[in-house]
């Protein structure tokens, strides 16, 4: 279980998470909901060690991840552009998390293969990166965070570039795939569309601060202030 | 990732064989014994250039010990490099000083006097040192050359002494190197000092009047600039050993030499060597002089290294004797009158040419 | 991973400048200290023909730059390997050539001759980058309805900056520090501070003077690369680069015209001076003495595998050391990172007398390197570490930030990061240094020639030998082992493209 505890981050004068509290439970999918600027990916990257925390702390099963970095948190992390290794095939990025945790070949070459097929792009294992489609990206980067089989999931923005129509259909796929393999995982979005088809509850931010937390329906009847009545209408 | 695969290992590899070459080559002699294995003389390249496999062979059969030889920039950047690391030396014998650099190197007291054995064969006039701290190992003149081709086809004499130099039908035809920077330049310019006295500076005057050439070093004035070469200019500042070199080195093969020597002006450059103070092994480094003067080394002297030997019981080649005069009474100056003089003079010459 | 290369740049650079210097500026007699107002002349000069030749050629290189970055045509890899061959020949030799074309003896010569030896920076450094911008970008901003020109100035140029400055920096310091070409080519009235630093060193044994002069040069030195580092910092943007392949095409219509003219134009005029040596040495049977063995020199080609062989180590020990920097200063922002690439790029602009000097007081301790052999593969890897960082900084900036962060979020340590996902991607990059390195030290320039050094015989030693005694046998092979040099060149050169560019698949 992940849990968010009185969280400040500030870049200089900017306040970018200010206190923030939030905690997802194991198998849960929790959407952070915003406008841009909010202050969700910066909320994402200090839960993923990536950015220093000026107050409060974040705690996975009850132990502070003060001192774990980033490279042993074993969270995965879609970021948003997808950031694949630009000089390796599909095949080696995806299985770049299981070479790090110094697995043995042949099993980095059948999880591969099975995280491929999962998402689709198992014909792509050989080919390079760089001429991929926008929606052939995203399925490389979400099989690349999930094939080391993280303890948790986040994703910023993990639809961000792609067209309408296409985001649809991803937005279903990925959450059957994410529910049939009980990954916890935290999404940024600041589509609630998206946000309300993937996630059991949703957290909204605004200006740094997490307003309110609940399931859709709980945020539409029954929303903290006008503010938020009108970001999810 | 591939060529990573290649080139780091590789890497790895490199650095640890040039590591392992770092302690092979790590000949300084440790310990107070008598016997090193090694003993190095510092030189300019030249001297560098002409040591081959056989020079030393004789002497390291001899004592058991091989000579290494450093080159280190000209003359000047050899006895630079002497003072410099005076305290702690990099070689055991300096050898290629001049007498234009010989008064610096004397000054910071970094010889050890030697009395060779060898001794009462020098020309006498090349021992100019009373408490034998240098020895003189070869001399060389610094003469006049002309290109014998282009006189010819001018139907012009070539040039007798320095006063023709400044006559009107020798306009534009000489080439001198800068003094400041050239060993053979600032000969020239002491034989004309010493010949004129205080007139000469009206004689340069007189030359760049005439439209001297100037080169900044030996390699451009003799290759580039002089006619033989494909230059303007058919008279250059060289050595009296230089039209021997041009018959040893012709292609294809010539029976007399291409260029002539002006005998008039010619200044003589003795090379000295010393063994330097802080040596560890001053009776070895002494017995290394012993060799370069006796008439082993000698003899190859005119031909590795295009001057002449000190020892006078040495015989000089045919291709030398025929193809060269060793000037009868070339002009050498007291170092002591050049170590005061020298700033003075090219500061003078500069402004001289630079008008 | 700064250890690396601050303990290599300290022990063989500051170490022995500091000594060297302090030796020299201890010795000042305040009252007999006389400074000619000549070297305030001398130092105006050195400044204003070191910018003037900077910009001159990039100026001049740019059409070639343009054609062999932005297009695939035959000969295209052949024209950017040769370019580098000036790069190694030895002023005296390039003298002989311009002598031969009457170009000597005028400011213009220099500048000319400076052109001439560095075409290949801008070429290869900014022409590096040049052929991974990303053809959409500046496609898009056609489509905007910029003009060609407009999208090259607008566009393509601001993409450029970190290479162009990367170029600039070194052709600035090369010029700057010019020796041999301004005494040869420029004709014995006109001195850069090198030149000075030369004669008050060397010929007049004046170290003080010296000293203050070298410090003079460092002042400069340092001055312009603490600006050029930081324009390079704020001009460095994260961009999307894009492979070779898919970036250069096949001129069409009257691009081929452009082509063309950029690249004949450009190497017929730089082929000149080399050609002229080919001639000289073909007429005189200079390749045929290569191999006759000299009595005292022995035979001038087996200076060959002597010379490839220190360029090799020369090489790995540039590109090692330089990786580890590139690596500390492309995490950009701080300022030491900043001092720290300006301390290792001050050797390329530190006078050749002064670290030779420096060498011989400092560096008896802990083991004596002076004057072995192992300190010239040492020195011409100082000069060359700055080649390397230069073309793997930007490189190493651009790549975007959120790349490293996946991977570590992957599992992956720092030094697994470095090792798995930077080093791979400079690692082409590295190679267009290593190729500068290499040749850096097959030519032998700077600090070198004034190191005291055993008798091994290098190949551009073997022709200053050859040079060195008169006969036309010894010139001629002189200018063929030149010219062989050149070609070697060439062909290291295009060796390493082409394995940099077989590797671009997986890109």
């Amino acid at each position: 279980m992940l849990t968010v505890e009185n969280v400040t981050v500030r870049f200089g004068d900017t306040v970018a998470v200010d206190h923030a509290d939030l905690t997802v439970a194991d198998g849960e999918r929790v959407a952070v909901l915003g406008p841009s600027g909010s202050g969700k990916s910066t909320l994402l990257r200090a839960v993923g060690g990536l950015e220093k925390l000026e107050t409060g702390r974040i705690l996975w099963d009850g132990n502070d991840l003060a001192g774990v970095p980033p490279h042993r948190r074993r969270f995965g992390f879609m970021f948003q552009g997808y950031a694949l290794f630009p000089h390796m095939t599909v095949a080696q990025n995806v299985g770049f998390g299981l070479k790090m945790d110094d697995r043995p070949q042949e099993e980095i070459e059948r999880r591969t293969a099975e995280v491929l097929d999962w998402v689709g792009m198992a014909e792509f294992a050989q080919r390079s990166v760089e001429n991929l489609s926008g929606g052939e990206q995203q399925r490389v980067a979400l099989a690349r965070t999930l094939a080391p089989k993280p303890r948790l999931l986040m994703l910023d923005e993990p639809l961000g570039a792609l067209d309408r129509a296409l985001r649809e259909r991803l937005i279903v796929e990925m959450t059957d795939l994410l529910e049939r393999a009980g990954t916890t995982a935290l999404y940024v979005t600041h589509d609630h569309g998206e946000a309300e088809h993937f996630a059991d509850r949703i957290a909204i931010m605004r200006a740094g601060r997490i307003v309110q937390v609940g399931p859709m329906k709980e945020l539409r009847s029954n929303p903290a202030d006008d503010w938020v009545a009108e970001f999810i209408s | 990732m591939r060529i990573g695969r290649i080139i780091y290992p590789l890497a790895l590899v490199l650095v640890l064989a040039a590591c392992n070459g770092d302690d092979a080559s790590e000949t300084t002699p440790n310990g107070g014994s008598d016997a090193p294995d090694t003993l190095t003389i510092l030189s300019h390249d030249s001297f560098a250039g002409g040591v081959s496999e056989g020079t030393f062979t004789a002497f390291t059969e001899e004592t058991g010990i091989t000579v290494e030889a450093i080159g280190a920039g000209d003359a000047g950047g050899a006895v630079n490099q002497a003072i410099l690391t005076a305290d702690n030396p990099i070689a055991d014998v300096l050898f290629g000083i001049d007498n234009t650099f010989l008064s610096r190197a004397l000054e910071e007291d970094i010889f050890v006097p030697y009395e060779s054995e060898f001794l009462d064969v020098i020309d006498p006039r090349l021992l100019v040192d009373d408490q034998n701290r240098v020895t003189p190992i070869d001399y060389g003149d610094v003469c006049l050359n002309y290109d014998i081709a282009w006189f010819e086809e001018n139907e012009l004499e070539p040039p007798q002494t320095l006063n023709d130099l400044v006559q009107p039908e020798y306009d534009g035809l000489l080439v001198v190197e800068d003094p400041a920077r050239s060993s053979p330049g600032l000969a020239f310019l002491l034989a004309t000092i010493d010949h004129y006295g205080s007139e000469w500076q009206g004689y340069w005057e007189s030359l760049v009047a005439n439209n001297v050439g100037i080169a900044p070093d030996w390699e451009t004035a003799y290759y580039t600039d002089f006619s033989h070469y494909g230059g303007d200019y058919p008279i250059v500042v060289s050595y009296a050993s230089s039209p021997p070199a041009e018959v040893i080195f012709a292609d294809p093969p010539v029976e007399t030499a291409p260029t002539g020597v002006v005998t008039d002006g010619c200044y003589r450059q003795i090379e000295f060597a010393g063994i330097l103070e802080g040596t560890e092994y001053p009776e070895a480094a002494g017995q290394l002089i012993d060799f370069m003067l006796s008439p082993e080394l000698q003899e190859t002297i005119p031909t590795s290294w295009f001057v002449f030997p000190a020892n006078t019981e040495v015989e000089l080649p045919e291709v030398f004797t025929e193809n060269t005069v060793i000037p009868e009474d070339p002009v050498s100056m007291d170092y002591e009158e050049i170590a005061e003089n020298r700033e003075t003079w090219l500061d003078q010459w500069r402004q001289l040419v630079e008008s | 991973m700064a250890i690396v290369p601050a303990v290599f740049v300290g022990y063989l650079f500051v170490y022995p400048l500091i000594r060297i210097l302090w030796l020299g500026i201890s010795q000042i007699e305040l009252d007999e200290l006389l400074i000619e107002s000549r070297l305030l002349g001398v130092a105006w000069f050195t400044l204003w023909q070191a910018i003037a030749s900077t910009v001159l050629t990039l100026l001049l290189a740019a059409p070639l730059t343009w054609a062999v970055s932005r297009f695939e045509f035959t000969g295209r890899r052949l024209a950017q390997a040769v370019v580098i061959v000036p790069f190694v020949l030895p002023t005296v030799v390039v003298g002989t050539a311009f002598a031969a074309l009457d170009w000597r003896g005028s400011v213009w010569a220099i500048l000319a001759a400076h052109v001439f030896y560095n075409v290949a920076v801008v070429v290869r450094t900014v022409g590096g980058l040049w052929a991974r911008i990303d053809r959409r970008v500046e496609e898009a901003a056609a489509m905007l309805g910029a003009s060609p020109w407009t999208v090259f100035r607008q566009v393509t140029l601001p993409l450029l900056r970190p290479a162009i400055f990367a170029a600039a920096s070194i052709v600035f310091l090369f010029t700057f520090t010019s020796f041999g070409v301004i005494l040869i080519l420029g004709g014995f009235q006109y001195a850069t501070i090198e030149v000075e630093i030369y004669r008050q060193a060397v010929t007049l044994f004046d170290l003080p003077v010296a000293a203050i002069l070298a410090v003079v040069q460092l002042a400069g030195v340092t001055g312009a690369l603490a600006y050029y580092a930081r324009r390079q910092e704020r001009s460095a943007s994260p961009l999307v680069l894009a492979s070779e392949a898919s970036t250069r095409r096949r001129p069409r219509g009257r691009q081929w015209v452009a082509v063309g003219a950029s690249v004949i134009g450009t190497i017929t005029l730089m082929a000149i001076p080399p050609g002229v040596l080919v001639a000289r040495a073909l007429a005189n049977g200079g390749f045929r003495r290569l191999v006759v063995d000299e009595p005292v020199l022995g035979r001038p080609i087996d200076a060959v595998p002597t010379s490839l062989w220190f360029a090799l180590v020369a090489t790995v020990i540039a590109v090692f050391v330089g990786l580890c920097a590139a690596y500390v200063i492309s995490r950009r922002g701080t300022r030491v990172s900043r001092w720290f690439d300006v301390v290792l790029m001050l050797p390329l602009g530190t006078s050749a007398v002064t670290i030779g000097f420096g060498f011989l007081i400092a560096l008896d301790r802990p083991i004596d390197l002076r004057a072995t052999m192992a300190l010239v593969p040492l020195a011409h890897a100082l000069v060359a570490v700055p080649f390397v960082v230069r073309t793997t900084v930007p490189l190493m900036r651009s790549i975007n930030p959120r790349v490293r962060e996946a991977a570590a979020m992957l599992g992956a340590s720092p030094a697994r990061v470095f090792r798995y996902i930077e080093l791979p991607i400079v690692t082409r990059a590295a190679l267009v240094g290593a190729g500068f390195a290499f040749v850096v030290s097959l030519g032998e320039f700077g600090a070198t020639s004034f190191i005291a050094r055993p008798n091994t015989v290098t190949i551009p030693v073997m022709i200053f030998r050859l040079l060195g005694r008169p006969g036309v046998g010894n010139f001629a092979a002189a200018l063929a082992l030149a010219t062989l040099l050149g070609v070697l060149t060439a062909l290291v050169i295009l060796v390493m493209d082409r394995f940099r560019s077989t590797d671009l698949g997986t890109f």
